[in-house]
Order: C-alpha cells, then sequence, then structure tokens
C-alpha cells in the first residue's frame, strides 16, 4: 500500500474523469488517475483492426447481451471513448432534458442552466463544422435519398483541430485513434493540461475494489494483469462508464445500500445497413461521415440515421453468412454506401454480476424500439432504392456504442444512485458525472453533455474541500 | 503453428473451421494458407478462462468433424430463429465469437510471409491513407505496447 494519501483518486481516464481531472488539478489538488488500458499516442495507436479491438476495448472487442442480440463496444484505453470514437458533439435540446427531469425530478437539467457548463466544454476543445467539399459519395448518396424522400439532413459537428482532408486524409482510420492529433481526445485536449498541472496517471492498472469510510476512499487494483496495490485518498470520482461503475459498485458490494446500481442502462442501438451501387462509392476516402439526419420528424419518431461506414473486419461482423457468399460480398466494399438508425431506446436495461462474479448484461428492445428501428430501416430502404442501389444488405449485429446509466442522477435514493450534487447516494465521498449517470436516453451524442457534467460537478468537489 | 492456448489438435480444429469461413475463392487465399493463425493469441490473450475452455473444447471437437459437417453445424447456427431464447442466445454468442475470432485475424492486413494482407485488402480494394505517416506494419510492437511495453507508468 502506497502511504501517500490523494486529495482525489479518479478511476477512468475517459471523457469525464479527464475532464474533471484537469478542473481539480487546476486547483492545484493532489489527484491519481487509474487507467485499464493502455497509454498510446499518435505513433503508437495500432495499425491493426484486430489489434485494436483486441487491446483498445474490454473483453477482447465486443461484449453481449443475455441473448446475444445486441454487440457492446466498450473503449479500454487512457483516452476512453474518446480515442476511438467518432467525435461527434451536439449539445442536448429541451425534448432530451424535459424527459430527465421527469426521470430525475432535478431541475437544473435544462438548456438554460446547462448553457455556461456546456459553454464551458466547448472551450476546452476546438470544435468545426466539416466542410461541404470533403464529402464523399456515401455522404452525396445519403444527402440525395434523404431529399428525395422528403427528409432534412445536415452538415456535422465535430471534435477535432484540423483533418486536412484537401491533403488525402481517409480519416477512417482515426476510429483507431488519430494519428495526427487532429481528433480532440482526451490525451491531446484536457488530460493533457491534467498530467501538466501533476495528475498521475497509472495505466494498465484495473480497479477491482472500492471500499469508503467516514474520512475518505480506499482502492485496491492489478496493475498489468499481476502487480496488487492499494491506494488511498480523500475523495473518490468513479469515471469508468456506464458499464465499469456498475460493475465496480457491483464488486464492491454497495448494492444494498444503492438498490438502483445497475438499472436503466441504455445504448442507443444501431442497425447498420449497406446499399451496394453499379459505381464505386469509395465510402471509406476521406471524411468518412459529414453528414446526419436533421428532420423534426424523426425526433419524434424516435431515431436518428447516421451516415457511417465501417473497418473491414467490421464490416465482415456486419454482412451476414460465411464461406464463398460472404466473401463475394466483401468484394463489394468500394460499391457500398452505408447508413445506420440510432434508436433512443426506451426500455431500460439492467447490469448485473452472477454467483460466478461475471458480467450480465439485460438489455431488450420493447415493441416501442422495435418500431423505432424497423422505421429507421424502412427509410434506410428508401434512401437506398430510391439512389439506384442494386442489393441491400441488412446488417447482421445490432452494436450499442452510447453505453448510458446504470448509476443514474435522481433524488430518490430508491430509483437513482447519484445525487443532484454528483453524489453517491450512500457516500459523500464518492462521485460520478460521467456517461452512467443518465437518467434515461437521450436520442443525441452523448460525450458533450458528459463533459458538461463533469465540469459541473468538479465545482462541486472543488467547493468540499 | 503454436499458440500459448490452443494445442495442435485444437488449432487443427481452428484452421478447419476456419477455412470453412473462407474457404479462398479467385485471387483471395484460403484462411489456412496465411499465416494468421500465428496471431491468433493476439485475441485469445483477451478471453475469459471460462470461454477459453469452452472453445477449447469446440475447436477440439471439429478437427475430427467432417468440413460437410462443419459447414451444416455453421448454416444451422446463422439461421436458428425458433426455440427458446437462452439456446438462441447461446448459439448467436457462438456465431459473433468464432466470426469474430477469424474474420477479424483475416481482415486486419496482418503482415505474414506472403504479405497475404496486403494482397487481400487490394482484392477488396481498401485504400485509405494518411500522407503524411509512414504506413506502420509492426504488429509485435503494437502488441507489446498495448501489453504494458508503452509508456512507465508514471510516477510510482
Ligand atoms: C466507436 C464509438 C464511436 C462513438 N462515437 C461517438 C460520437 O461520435 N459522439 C459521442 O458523443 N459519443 C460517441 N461515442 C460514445 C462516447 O465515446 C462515450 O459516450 C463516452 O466516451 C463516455 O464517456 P465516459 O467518461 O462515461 O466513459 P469512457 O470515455 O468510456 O471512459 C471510461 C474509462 O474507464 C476505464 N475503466 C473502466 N473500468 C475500469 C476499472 N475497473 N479500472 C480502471 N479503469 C476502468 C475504461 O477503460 C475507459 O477508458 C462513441 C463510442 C464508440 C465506442
Amino acid at each position: 500500500m502506497e502511504n501517500k494519501i490523494y486529495d482525489v483518486i479518479i478511476v477512468g481516464a475517459g471523457v469525464s474523469g479527464s475532464f474533471i481531472a484537469d478542473q481539480l488539478t487546476k486547483e492545484g489538488m493532489k489527484c491519481l488517475m487509474l487507467e485499464a488500458g493502455p497509454f498510446l499516442d499518435k505513433d503508437t495507436y495500432p495499425t491493426h483492426e484486430v489489434v485494436t479491438s483486441s487491446k483498445m476495448y474490454w473483453s477482447g472487442g465486443i461484449e453481449l447481451n443475455k441473448n446475444a442480440s445486441l454487440a457492446f463496444l466498450r473503449p479500454k484505453v487512457v483516452g476512453g471513448g474518446s480515442i476511438v470514437n467518432q467525435a461527434l458533439l451536439d449539445r442536448f435540446d429541451e425534448e432530451a432534458f424535459g424527459d430527465w427531469r421527469s426521470k430525475s425530478s432535478i431541475s437544473y437539467l435544462n438548456n438554460k442552466d446547462m448553457a455556461s457548463w456546456y459553454d464551458q466544454a466547448e472551450s476546452k476543445i476546438s470544435i468545426q463544422t466539416i466542410p461541404e467539399n470533403v464529402r464523399n459519395r456515401n455522404a452525396k448518396i445519403f444527402l440525395k435519398g434523404m431529399e428525395q424522400n422528403g427528409f432534412s439532413a445536415k452538415a456535422l459537428t465535430r471534435a477535432q483541430s484540423g483533418c486536412e482532408y484537401e491533403k488525402g486524409n481517409d480519416c477512417i482510420e482515426c476510429l483507431s485513434g488519430c494519428r495526427i492529433d487532429s481528433k480532440q481526445s482526451m490525451p491531446v485536449t484536457t488530460l493533457k493540461s491534467a498530467l501538466d498541472q501533476g495528475l498521475k496517471l497509472v495505466s494498465l492498472f484495473e480497479v477491482k475494489n472500492i471500499k469508503t469510510s467516514g474520512d475518505g476512499v480506499e482502492i485496491s487494483g492489478i496493475r498489468n494483469k499481476k502487480d496488487v496495490k492499494k491506494f488511498k485518498a480523500k475523495k473518490l470520482v468513479l469515471a469508468a462508464g456506464a458499464i465499469g461503475n456498475s460493475l465496480l459498485l457491483l464488486r464492491s458490494g454497495f448494492k444494498d445500500s444503492n438498490p438502483s446500481i445497475g438499472e436503466n442502462f441504455y445504448t442507443h442501438p444501431q442497425y447498420m445497413s449497406l446499399g451496394v451501387y453499379k459505381d464505386p462509392v469509395n465510402s471509406f476516402k476521406s471524411a468518412f461521415q459529414s453528414v446526419k439526419s436533421d428532420d423534426p420528424k424523426f425526433r419524434k419518431w424516435g431515431f436518428k440515421l447516421e451516415n457511417v461506414f465501417a473497418p473491414p473486419a467490421g464490416l465482415s461482423m456486419l454482412i451476414p453468412g460465411h464461406g464463398k457468399a460472404h466473401v463475394g460480398d466483401m468484394r463489394k466494399i468500394p460499391y457500398m454506401a452505408c447508413i445506420e438508425v440510432a434508436v433512443r431506446d426506451t426500455n431500460p436495461g439492467k447490469i448485473s454480476i452472477d454467483n460466478k462474479g461475471r458480467t450480465v448484461i439485460d438489455k431488450k428492445l420493447n415493441s416501442e424500439d422495435k418500431k423505432r428501428r424497423d422505421k429507421g430501416i424502412e427509410i434506410i430502404n428508401n434512401i437506398f432504392s430510391s439512389t439506384g442501389a442494386e442489393k441491400i444488405i441488412k446488417g447482421n449485429t445490432a452494436i450499442g456504442l452510447h453505453l448510458m446509466g446504470g448509476c443514474v442522477l435522481g433524488t430518490d435514493a430508491n430509483k437513482s444512485v447519484t445525487n443532484p450534487e454528483f453524489n453517491l447516494h450512500s457516500s459523500k465521498n464518492v462521485f460520478i458525472a460521467d456517461s452512467s449517470v443518465f437518467p434515461s436516453a437521450p436520442g443525441i451524442n452523448p460525450s458533450l453533455t458528459i463533459m458538461a457534467l463533469s465540469i459541473m460537478a468538479s465545482q462541486n468537489i472543488i467547493s468540499g474541500f | 503453428m503454436t499458440s500459448t492456448y490452443l494445442n495442435q489438435r485444437e488449432l487443427k480444429g481452428f484452421l478447419k473451421l476456419a477455412d470453412v469461413m473462407i474457404p479462398g475463392e479467385g485471387d483471395l487465399p484460403s484462411f489456412s494458407s496465411t499465416n494468421f493463425v500465428n496471431f491468433i493469441d493476439l485475441v485469445l490473450e483477451e478471453v475469459n478462462d471460462t470461454d477459453l475452455g469452452d472453445l477449447k473444447f469446440l475447436f477440439g471437437l471439429l478437427a475430427i468433424m467432417p468440413n460437410f459437417l462443419i459447414h451444416w453445424s455453421m448454416l444451422f447456427v446463422e439461421n436458428f430463429q425458433i426455440g427458446p431464447d437462452f439456446l438462441k442466445g447461446n448459439l448467436a454468442k457462438i456465431e459473433i465469437g468464432l466470426k469474430g475470432i477469424i474474420y477479424s485475424l483475416y481482415y486486419s492486413r496482418l503482415p505474414d510471409h506472403n504479405a497475404d494482407g496486403d494482397k487481400i485488402f487490394k482484392v477488396l480494394g481498401w485504400e485509405t491513407n494518411i500522407p503524411g505517416l509512414q504506413k506502420q506494419n509492426n504488429t509485435q510492437k503494437e502488441k507489446e505496447l498495448c501489453n504494458g511495453g508503452e509508456r512507465p507508468a508514471q510516477f510510482l
């Protein structure tokens, strides 16, 4: 056991952990950050997809729900989701906050009160709108199809500082980490400043157990799969994400005092479809994602459409079947366009552990969620058909990238885990402000709101010292 | 062909399955004619003990199954729609798990003796660039970096 007592230990070096570390170290607080994944940078991000999936995600790449109908991608790397994500940033609308207020009974969850926290979050990173002149044919097909079917779309806003598409950069590569440091991942933004301000970071350290007492917290875990270590601090920030936080609290025996841990888990389930065209589409060239649906009808119907693509190994999992038929479809990759429907899911899932300590994720679509999914897929099919696709391939695997809930915000300790001041209901020494506190699925990209909530929570942590 | 996790019989079973999934066609090599099996530990070292035990058992079984039966079994697993949820779920887990290993090894442009990874990407027409950077092709280094050979834990 290290003798030192830190002011704050932060578990998880992802979006929330990095934003909080930046705020606390700026105030001179002594902070230790523990992260299970490796600390890579632009010179060391993997260039082979199998290395990315097996070494930068939990459980070797994907985790499945109970009936294997949903595959969750949970990042495990210093920088968390900000390393591998698409960095699309959006503020929530009143529709999302309204739902949060009704679930949590927390009045500050509204656009007006959140505006200054969003402003502060946005000031920490460079945000750009993807210019029209770098749209590839995948984007053009999407825009044309949306227009022909009477729906509106618009350019994406992204956390990037200069992707230099005009030099021929194909940005799909940055799904394994941005090798030109344009994407505003945490290690080039808030985590960098936190480290400059004195943050201590231990990578490849998996936290296994948390103990709280009146005057502090004790954390134990394993470094590099072999060395057991313990650390002490006055306060603890849990920033291990929706699944990570829930598992840690469950394994550390907090369920009795916080009965809702692991409940209310949402994922914006995503269903990708591929349209195969006669002429090359080359969806992997240039800014591989540059436009999105922007139709008020979609918001009402409970989904959004995204114009995406995936690298070859990812695509191979989406394309159904095996053998020569599968290889035959793989050969058509340059001729494929791709659109996904991301469902704003209404049916809460549950994260738990079985009697052998294994993770169990019970997450299903209810009839409303299925209706949303099917409506989205119907529109995708119409877009492909109206733009001349010769064949439509319905993706084999549904994925969850926006993992939210499990330690949700609320005033009622029986229905929520985190109180309005971002404390665990049962402990004044434990704070949470990451994706696990989301009371429901917003149907909007979550990162910017995680950043805003994390800055807000930091003020509470600082004022408690 | 060696692995820390699979014995020779299990490796043989894995390769039989991998060839049913990727039999080779025209200018695309079959899985077993590449050396990608040498990278299988990259994936297996992240698999938990229970799942690894199940995989070893399955690969051992596949080693003695005729190819047509492996193909039929895969068809069955892929198309199983009716029946209780837990059975559907377990079959889907097997399908995703096996495809995940085989496809991600084959479609990751891994370096091997014949530069098959590059050839496959060429046939697929997959050409992405960041012109200012040199293409890295050092999988061993990538693996080491991710397994702790990177920056030292800071300040410990
Ligand atoms: C492929 C992909 C694309 C995405 N695209 C977008 C997008 O365009 N826009 C958007 O807004 N969102 C996107 N997301 C989602 C977004 O990245 C996440 O919502 C966000 O990163 C969550 O932030 P967080 O701080 O809650 O957790 P994370 O950023 O996931 O960080 C949690 C960290 O905690 C670590 N951890 C977990 N358990 C432990 C433990 N026991 N011990 C030590 N460390 C632990 C993890 O390894 C991880 O690094 C995407 C996600 C993925 C996977």
